[in-house]
């Protein structure tokens, strides 16, 4: 089963057991019983049902991001993205993949999508990311205050997670409790240039176009349900 | 599809317990025998049923099938004299 996470199924569940229990304690209820083992049966399958279909598009879009790896891989580029803002690079936030691992960057230059020049000439591949969409998404909900543009985007209006918390300091940790982790790309070469978790290129995004700076993913952990990222930041856009 | 097909078990589900109760009806096989129809007919509102429903509710209609096929057995013996 994909990392799914609804209370609807166990919900119906707990409440169908219960009907069912009273209906066979207590003599003449036999209707009652009957209608919890149907709520019981409702649940079961609502759990079940629960991103059965998201699970199939997914495997099936994997397509295009075997594609998008393969043509990474023959460029040669294939180091940490660097997400940019939307200010950066005109229109929506993509990813720079540069040449050489950078630890800051010059000015950015777009020759034309999706090739880019940054610093001293050096030449990368822009890509849009899931994060390039959901900031899209996203963009009336998220303002100044990096905590609440994640928590308004990645809560209420994706519905990926439960909640975020985030710690600010030279290195922003981000911690997304109960996050629908869906693996967008299998083991392709993409998963090393956007990172693994479809919810951390989304975190990157939305960090970037909020303090309008570059943004590197330095590493993701899992814990107990909950997602820890730490995001790196490059310097101004 | 599932929710529509979910949302009609459900309705006639309570409908038919309902009226059956208003009736007088107590027996537990007849609720269970009506339902299990109720389950297999409205279920086929959910096809094309995702691969991995398909396997949970492949489950639940044999274990209802089951049932239904035990209590039936019951009346035709009970209709036929033969007693276990």
């Amino acid at each position: 089963m994909p990392n799914t996470r609804s209370d609807a199924g166990p919900s119906l569940m707990a409440l169908g057991s219960a009907l069912a229990v009273v209906g066979y304690l207590e003599p003449g209820l036999t209707p009652l019983m009957v209608l919890g083992v149907a709520v019981f049966i409702i649940g079961i399958l609502v759990q079940w049902d629960e991103g059965a279909m998201e699970h199939t598009i997914v495997n099936l879009a994997s397509a295009a991001w075997e594609n998008v790896s393969a043509l990474v891989e023959a460029s040669g580029v294939v180091n940490n993205g660097i997400y940019l803002p939307s200010s950066a690079v005109g229109g929506e936030p993509m990813v720079l993949v540069p040449s050489t691992p950078i630890a800051g960057l010059g000015g950015i230059k777009i020759i034309g999508k999706p090739l880019a020049t940054y610093g001293q000439g050096a030449t990368g591949l822009l890509l849009a990311s899931p994060g390039s969409r959901a900031v899209a998404a996203c963009r009336e909900v998220i303002s100044s205050d990096l905590e609440t543009s994640l928590r308004n985007c990645l809560v209420r209006e994706l519905s990926l997670a439960r909640g975020v918390a985030v710690t600010e300091g030279e290195v922003i940790g981000v911690r997304v409790e109960g996050a629908r982790l869906i693996d967008l790309y299998g083991n392709s070469a993409i998963r090393a240039v956007l990172g693994s978790a479809m919810v951390a290129s989304i975190v990157a995004s939305i960090t970037a176009e909020v303090l309008n700076r570059p943004i590197a993913i330095q590493d993701e952990a899992r814990d107990r349900g909950a997602l820890l990222v730490r995001l790196r930041v490059l310097g101004n856009a | 599809m599932l929710k529509d097909a979910l949302i009609t078990q459900l309705t006639l589900t309570g409908v038919l317990t309902s009226f059956l109760y208003y009736l007088g009806v107590r027996s537990l096989d007849i609720y269970l025998s009506l339902y299990t129809i109720i389950y297999l007919a409205s279920m086929l509102l959910a096809e094309p049923i995702p691969r991995r429903v398909r396997f949970i509710h492949n489950v639940i209609s044999i274990t209802l099938v089951a049932v239904f096929t035990y209590f039936a057995a019951l009346r035709i013996m009970a209709i036929l004299g033969v007693s276990l």
